[in-house]
């Protein structure tokens, strides 16, 4: 069995998500520590957004076993008319899962997020963009080192931002 | 093709008696053996558990979430089991793969 059928052999879970961040995480700081600055960019970045998206996930009553596959879908743009202006972009656009994520904990009635979210996302989104892999790469130890202490901050706070 | 007339068991056991082991482990952990139970917490609200088990078999990584977490709630309690974001059950070879141990 190839390895990608051996991943899709079970449906993608909100747990996959949850500890594919924590694993990504770890594994940008690898790269960064061995200098690798543009990959340890985009890798945090994607653990950023799984964050946010078990966020909004948790609020909007997942389990750790639930499939994401319907959870995705249904915040896609022909089904899902969003209260705020940011686009959808493919599930990339971490602005999206932010005001998704304060929409839903206004809804349901759940206590607001840490202050410094809204500047750490902006920090994110300066830095990072699911295009980027297509990039050589042009990023200093400076850069990475900031972007990795937005996204450590991110993985702290998760548990108030999920719940 | 025969014509059979009773159904042949699974080798999977039922959902019910592996949420009774699991909770019996819970409540009375064994010093050694399976099922070998992880209980992580990597902030005091956040629980992450993980059943390495040789019974899982060929049950769903969904069925298997489910049976950790309602053995989990049964023992602890909802409120407590509302602080898990991983339940994963996982046979040694996938443990292995996984990297958990």
């Amino acid at each position: 069995m190839g390895y990608r059928a051996l991943l899709e052999a079970d449906s993608e879970t909100v747990q996959d998500l949850v500890l594919s961040a924590s694993r990504r995480l770890a594994e940008a700081m690898t790269l960064y520590l061995d200098g690798k600055y543009h990959t340890a960019i985009y890798i945090a970045g994607l653990s950023a957004e799984m964050y946010l998206k078990t966020s909004c996930y948790f609020v909007g009553g997942a389990i750790p076993a639930t499939p994401t596959d319907t959870l995705f879908q249904q915040l896609r743009p022909k089904r899902y008319k969003p209260p705020f202006p940011e686009k959808f972009e493919s599930g990339h656009n971490l602005w999206f899962w932010y005001e998704e994520l304060l929409h839903r904990r206004k809804r349901r009635g759940h206590r607001g997020v840490p202050r410094l979210l809204r500047q750490v996302i902006a920090a994110i989104c300066t830095n990072w963009y699911i295009g980027m892999r297509y990039r050589p790469g042009m990023a200093v130890e400076r850069d990475a080192e900031r972007f990795l202490s937005q996204v450590e901050w991110l993985a702290a706070n998760h548990v108030h931002l999920r719940s | 093709m025969p014509v059979r007339t009773r159904l042949e068991k699974s080798g999977v056991p039922a959902e019910g008696k592996l949420r009774a082991d699991l909770v019996s482990e819970l409540q009375n952990p064994k010093k050694r053996g399976e099922p070998d139970i992880i209980i992580e917490r990597p902030h005091p609200s956040t629980i992450h558990l993980y059943v390495i088990w040789k019974k899982w078999g060929n049950l769903e990584q969904m069925v298997r979430s489910r049976v950790i977490l309602d053995a989990f709630a049964e023992v602890h309690g909802e409120k407590k089991a509302s602080d898990v974001t991983i339940a994963m059950g996982l046979t040694p070879v996938e443990a292995d793969r996984l990297g958990i141990k």
